[in-house]
């Protein structure tokens, strides 16, 4: 706490540009939030990135108040249900003893470490340590709520003033009518806020001296406050950085407008100072009594292990669950490696998005007939941003990694203009009258007539959506019927969006990243994914993370079209890739609620290929038919209940999403057809022998990857806290300005994923946390060339937050990356 | 690689939910069928049939609802438990024909709301939110104890028909205190001010239970004036109070509603609002109009709270400028006009604020679909629709007001109808008139409506 007082004028010590250094450097202490209308996963630690793994998990706890582990109870129910198993259990702990000779050496009468470590994992009782409190100070409760009324995007029909100022000039100038500021802040508190500069950088720099700041220490001071508030916190870095400027248009907010705010409070003395976690008991006694013991033994062995901090008790269950997955896989790809097939031309090949959602579905493809699949980006490589039709924002269809290089519009496609512009007036009329019944019941004098208008029919929606969802949604479409596929992406418009050059580019791109086998079959289908939830704030959560949040459909449309184009199929020719000339390439759309299979623009496939269609589309519905079965016992349902669920519009969890993904394998599909990885794997499509240079899997291992480690510690960290790390229970929700959910009343806009996408019903996590492993077929020497090239590889692989197995092709040996701590210690 | 299977079964939810659920179908069935067969049971208003129908019939909504919604849930044999009593309590007191039963019933029900509004057990913020609400109860309650004391000591008899029909003919200086703490229990329940908070900061409950809530719980107060009217008719003092009391209510919810950034607290405020409206429509004796808008706005709010999970989506701009131009201003102009004719030619009832309310609602709505920028089919098919509505608006309203019976006698002269609504048509050109406008609201009328009801945790 500062000793000056308040009002006593500082001089800042710091420039404004030196200040916005700070700033940004603090800010990374949150990652971007993306609004959960095109939700995307990220890591919540990305900020905690540079550190090795548990030491992340631990700084990251203490900044945010959140566990290190999942509770010991949850990983007993976990080795009960036989999701990881007691023999990797006593592996993982005699690793963390330090092998073999530490671990069975002696530690007591006729015990050793191990089997202390395994007592204390297994059966005694957890160690109550982290006091959790969910409830947030009153600075933060305070902020929170001009966050909110800032930040909305327009559920208030009547927006908080004086917003184009900016979010810390909007605040000061409402707090001196705000009492809750007067209860916080007090006289001191209203004098400062006369005095305080009007600029936050400057305010910011007088802040710091007046809280006596040390030179150095001014990074984590701001950082302190910056994670107090995670969701607003990211919900500013994602409008600054990573959303198109119309979002903030009218009304303007930046880190440094939050951590003037901050300061200001702080200033006023309305922050409490941080509270020290209490140190864990030592499980000394417990240890001895569970022995039989009558005394604490003094051995240093017994001293060390009883005094082992219960948060590493968490960590080697979660490395138990990754030594199950790391066997399981590595035995059956040295064993598959060296025997590879002899490749014949399939009926037709299928490319998937490598979620972990497809490889389930593939399998259950592949076992209908000659049918081959690969895996590849979902956004099939195109950066593109998509003006849907009658939207009046675009959308982003690409990874958040990359920025839009093409903007696509969507017109009706030749010859199916009239179906359009039928779509077109009842989306229209269906906007309009949903206009005018948001107006109305808005009205000083009309909202009470409005009620009683439209009542009967709400309570007749209400009953028939609760009790015929599906019966209420095909009435429901005849009023608003869903955009037709005859609105399609428009490449040849006024200006054509690609050149050929461009669009031969993609095309090999596809070819080479995946290692298509050409020639290509007689159907190549390119299959984009969707999600399918009513009434659900994170139904975008379970739509394609290629395509920034949303169904994957378009780019898949617009591929296709590509590869069809018998100009970009010579210029594909002159580069040595070749398409067969009996080639035609389907767009098509995974929901992967239903598991049902939509084909686009069927009728531009030639007679001469109506057959191949109609054997691969009965194909594709018995493989849905499977799968949906296959999910339907996984979720604890009838199969034909997950159609229900999927238009029921209190279905808290349509599907389960990525959950349970914890392996993303680079390679040729023949090394995992055999095996069921049960949807838990990301797979790549990639051949080694077609990439000399290293510069696909260079690609693969920096793009997808590094995605699909953003997914997996997304879900990683919202099972393991789910308070702050995930946005809790669902049935407490409360949507805040169309952008995210809160708790209750008002707080925090909640970041990752709630309770009920990744627990069971009976409270047990279905998702096991567990870090990413990484497994690539190639030569070894190819793989450390492309990670030595990449500090991001040399960073999530050294540093613990991906582990990665390379198979290689020659030998089948596997071999597994060392950490840099493992390395440090030989 | 294996995962965990769960037991599976065809139904969604637990066996007490599905219990609950069907349960309450079966009654309502039952029940319906009864009364339309047989006809009420002797003794039993239209009122209390049509509270009791909405009532059943929203909770078996939000069981089944809850069967999909609550799975996670882990206490789902105390949630079902409890929206059962709730549901079952609240058709005793609509259906009580006496003051004890009635007394007991309702106090029951607060109970058992405010532990709903706590479901989560373990999180400080829901136990505060239910505390606050058994606080605002404690007194509402308290008042309904005393004036229901106190009218069957004066009439000697606890059967409320007795009472009823006694209350003609007892004192003013026992009426106007009867019928004032009748009017503290309803203002609690319906949340008006200064009640509104508990409603204002119960969004730690479930959204299911908020359904049930806004569409069953709140309705308790109009029921109150609706039943005890004679009373109330004694008692023109408290109708004066109910009238203003109301119509405070109605435009401060107003207020909130347009302010909040979040989709569950716009649509409390929006309850405080309809509740103000409907308890002011009771102070001038507008009974069936009272009870038409209990039932279809229980309804409205019910589905809206149900629905809140699609508020995700971010506008472009605020919404609010559907009608706009001359229409608004012409319709309030000859919703004005009309409102006086009425009552020069002596037809100013107690019915004219709600009847001209909605016909203004109707003109408005139709100018906006009319003179939009659609194309001519689709404004013919809007209009269309809201001609409909205002159709089906008036033959249920019509329905109700010959169950109902006719109103209570005129509380205030015809020139103050007249001024009242020009109170209401005053509020809605400033509001419209700001909206289109895109002005923000004066900073400290502002920060008074987004704190209504803030959930302040020092206060508790």
């Amino acid at each position: 706490m500062n000793m000056l007082s308040p009002m006593t004028a500082v001089d800042p010590i710091l420039s404004r540009t030196e200040v916005a250094g700070l700033v940004a450097l603090a800010a990374r202490t949150v990652p971007p939030l993306w609004p959960l209308e095109s939700a995307i996963a990220v890591n919540p630690l990305a900020g905690f990135e540079e550190l090795p793994f548990h030491e992340a998990v631990a700084a990251a706890a203490s900044r945010f108040g959140a566990r290190q582990a999942l509770p010991l109870a949850q990983w007993r129910a976990l080795l009960k249900a036989g999701r990881v198993d007691e023999a990797a259990l006593r592996r993982a702990a005699i690793t963390r003893l330090g092998g073999l000779e530490t671990a069975f050496a002696n530690a007591g009468p006729d015990l050793t470490r191990v089997d202390l470590l395994m007592a204390r994992l297994m059966h005694l009782p957890e160690p109550q340590v982290e006091a959790h409190t969910t409830q947030p100070s009153p600075a933060a409760a305070f902020l929170a709520k001009w966050c909110t009324a800032f930040f909305d995007q327009g559920q208030a029909a009547s927006p908080m003033p004086d917003r184009e100022l900016g979010l810390y000039r909007a605040v000061l100038a409402l707090a001196p009518h705000d009492p809750d500021f007067r209860n916080l802040a007090g006289k001191a508190g209203r004098q400062l806020m006369l005095a305080v500069p009007r600029d936050p950088l400057e305010a910011i720099a007088e802040g710091l001296v007046a809280a006596e700041v040390e030179a150095g220490a001014e990074e984590a001071y701001l950082a302190r406050f910056v994670a107090q508030l995670p969701g607003w916190a990211g919900h500013i870095r994602w409008r600054t950085e990573n959303a198109d400027p119309e979002y903030a248009a009218g009304a303007p907010a930046t880190m440094a407008d939050l951590l003037a705010l901050w300061m200001l409070l702080d200033r006023a003395g309305a922050v409490p100072p941080p509270a020290q976690a209490a140190a864990a008991p030592d499980a000394g006694a417990d240890l001895a009594a569970h022995f039989g013991l009558a005394d604490v033994p003094w051995s240093k062995a017994f001293r060390e292990v009883s005094a082992i901090e219960p948060a590493v008790l968490g960590h080697i269950f979660m490395e138990a669950a990754e030594i199950n997955v790391r066997d399981a896989i590595s035995a059956h790809l040295q064993k598959a490696t060296l025997s590879p097939p002899q490749a014949a031309r399939p009926d037709a090949q299928v490319v998937f998005c490598i979620d972990v959602r497809s490889e389930p579905f593939r399998r259950a493809l592949e076992a209908q007939g000659n049918f081959a699949t690969l895996g590849y980006a979902g956004f099939f490589g195109l950066p593109i941003a998509l003006h849907r039709h009658g939207a009046a924002r675009r959308n982003r269809m690409l990874p958040v990694l990359l920025a839009p290089q093409y903007d696509v519009t969507e017109a009706p496609a030749p010859g199916r203009e009239a179906e359009a512009r039928a779509w077109a007036d009842a989306q229209a009329r269906a906007r309009r009258a949903a206009g005018l019944f948001g107006s109305a019941k808005q009205g000083a004098a009309t909202a009470f007539a409005t009620a009683e208008a439209t009542g009967p029919f709400a309570g007749l929606a209400m009953a028939a959506r609760t009790v015929a969802p599906r019966l209420a949604r095909r009435i429901a479409a005849a009023f608003a019927p869903p955009r037709p596929e005859a609105l399609a992406p428009q490449l040849h418009g006024e200006k054509p969006v690609f050149t050929l050059e461009e669009k031969a580019g993609y095309a090999a791109a596809m070819i080479r990243l995946t290692g298509l086998p050409l020639p290509t079959a007689r159907l190549v289908v390119l299959a984009g994914h969707g999600g399918c939830a009513v009434n659900n704030p994170y139904a975008a959560a379970l739509d394609c993370g290629a395509c920034g949040g949303h169904a994957g459909g378009t780019n898949a449309r617009i591929l296709a079209a590509i590869l069809n184009e018998g100009q970009v199929r010579a210029t594909l020719l002159e580069q040595g890739l070749a398409i067969a000339e009996d080639s035609v390439f389907i767009a098509a759309e995974h929901n992967t609620t239903t598991d049902e299979m939509t084909l686009f623009d069927r009728a531009s496939v030639p007679a001469s290929h109506a057959q191949d269609l109609a054997r691969l589309e009965a194909a594709l519905a018995k493989a849905g038919q499977a799968n949906r079965e296959r999910r339907a016992q996984l979720l604890g349902r009838t199969a034909d209940d997950l159609l229900t669920g999927a238009a029921h519009w209190g279905e808290v969890r349509p599907e389960w999403g990525l959950s349970g993904n914890a392996a993303f394998i680079v390679g040729e599909r023949w090394l995992t057809e055999d095996l069921d990885l049960d949807g838990r794997a990301f797979l790549h499509s990639y051949d080694w022998r077609q990439d000399e240079d290293g510069s696909a899997l260079t690609t693969i291992l920096t793009a997808p990857m590094v995605v699909a480690q953003w997914i997996n510690c997304q879900y990683l960290f919202s099972t393991l806290d789910n308070e702050r790390y995930g946005s809790g229970d669902k049935t407490t929700q409360n949507v805040v300005g169309g952008i995210g959910v809160v708790q209750g009343n008002g707080g925090d806009l909640k970041v990752g994923l709630p309770r009920q996408s990744l627990f069971h019903d009976d409270g047990t996590p279905f998702h096991v946390p567990q870090r990413l492993i990484t497994f690539v077929h190639a030569p070894i020497a190819r793989v450390e060339a492309v990670v030595a090239a990449n500090d991001i590889l040399g960073r999530l692989f050294g540093k613990g937050w991906v582990h990665l197995v390379v198979i290689d092709p020659e030998t089948g040996k596997a071999r597994q990356w060392r950490r840099d701590d493992e390395l440090a210690a030989n | 690689m294996h995962s965990s299977h769960s037991p599976r079964s065809s139904q969604p939810g637990t066996l007490p939910g599905q219990l609950v659920a069907v349960s309450l179908w079966l009654v309502l069935a039952i029940e319906g069928a009864e009364v339309l067969l047989r006809g009420a049971p002797a003794g039993l208003p239209p009122l209390s049939i049509a509270i009791g129908a909405l009532t059943l019939f929203v909770a078996a909504v939000v069981a089944t609802f809850s069967l999909r919604y609550m799975r996670a849930d882990p206490h789902q044999g105390r949630y079902y438990a409890r929206l059962g009593l709730l549901a079952a309590s609240v058709l005793a007191f609509v259906t009580s024909q006496n003051l004890i039963v009635l007394g007991i019933a309702w106090l029951a029900s607060g109970v058992l709301l405010a532990a709903l509004i706590g479901h989560r057990s373990g999180w400080a913020e829901a136990q505060a939110s239910a505390r606050r609400t058994r606080r605002a109860f404690l007194i509402g309650d308290g008042a309904l104890v005393a004036g229901l004391a106190l009218l069957g000591w004066q009439a000697g008899s606890a059967d409320i028909a007795t009472v009823l029909a006694a209350t003609p003919a007892m004192p003013a200086t026992v009426a106007v205190p009867a019928a004032l703490l009748l009017l503290v229990a309803a203002a609690a329940r319906c949340a008006l001010p200064p009640f509104s908070g508990w409603l204002l900061s119960s969004m730690t409950a479930p959204t299911p239970v908020s359904a049930l809530m806004h569409a069953g719980l709140v309705n308790a107060g109009g029921f109150l004036l609706i039943r005890f009217a004679p009373l109330f008719e004694a008692a023109p003092a408290a109708r004066l109070a109910a009238l203003i009391v109301g119509l405070v209510a109605a435009i401060h919810g107003v207020g909130i509603m347009m302010v909040r950034p979040d989709v569950k607290r716009a649509l409390a405020g929006s309850t405080v609002s309809q509740m103000g409206f409907m308890i002011m429509s009771c102070g001038l004796g507008a009974y069936a109009a009272a009870l038409w808008h209990i039932v279809a706005h229980g309804l409205f709010k019910a589905w809206l709270f149900l629905g809140s999970g699609s508020a995700v989506g971010m506008k472009p701009r605020p919404e609010g400028r559907e009608t706009a131009g001359f229409a608004i201003p012409a319709a309030a102009l000859v919703t004005l006009v009309l409102g006086g004719l009425l009552v020069l030619l002596g037809k100013g009832d107690a019915t004219l604020v709600p009847l001209l309310l909605g016909i203004a609602t109707a003109v408005a709505t139709l100018a906006g679909s009319i003179g939009s920028a659609a194309p001519a089919r689709a404004r013919v098919a809007l209009a269309g629709g809201v001609i409909a509505l205002v159709a089906l608006h008036a033959a249920g309203l019509a329905l109700i007001h010959r169950a109902v019976g006719p109103d209570a006698p005129a509380l205030v002269p015809g020139w103050a109808l007249v001024g009242l609504l020009a109170a209401f048509l005053g509020a809605w050109l400033w509001q419209q008139q700001r909206l289109n406008a895109r002005r923000a609201l004066p900073p400290q009328l502002y920060v008074h409506l987004i704190n209504a009801g803030a959930f302040r945790p020092a206060a508790n």
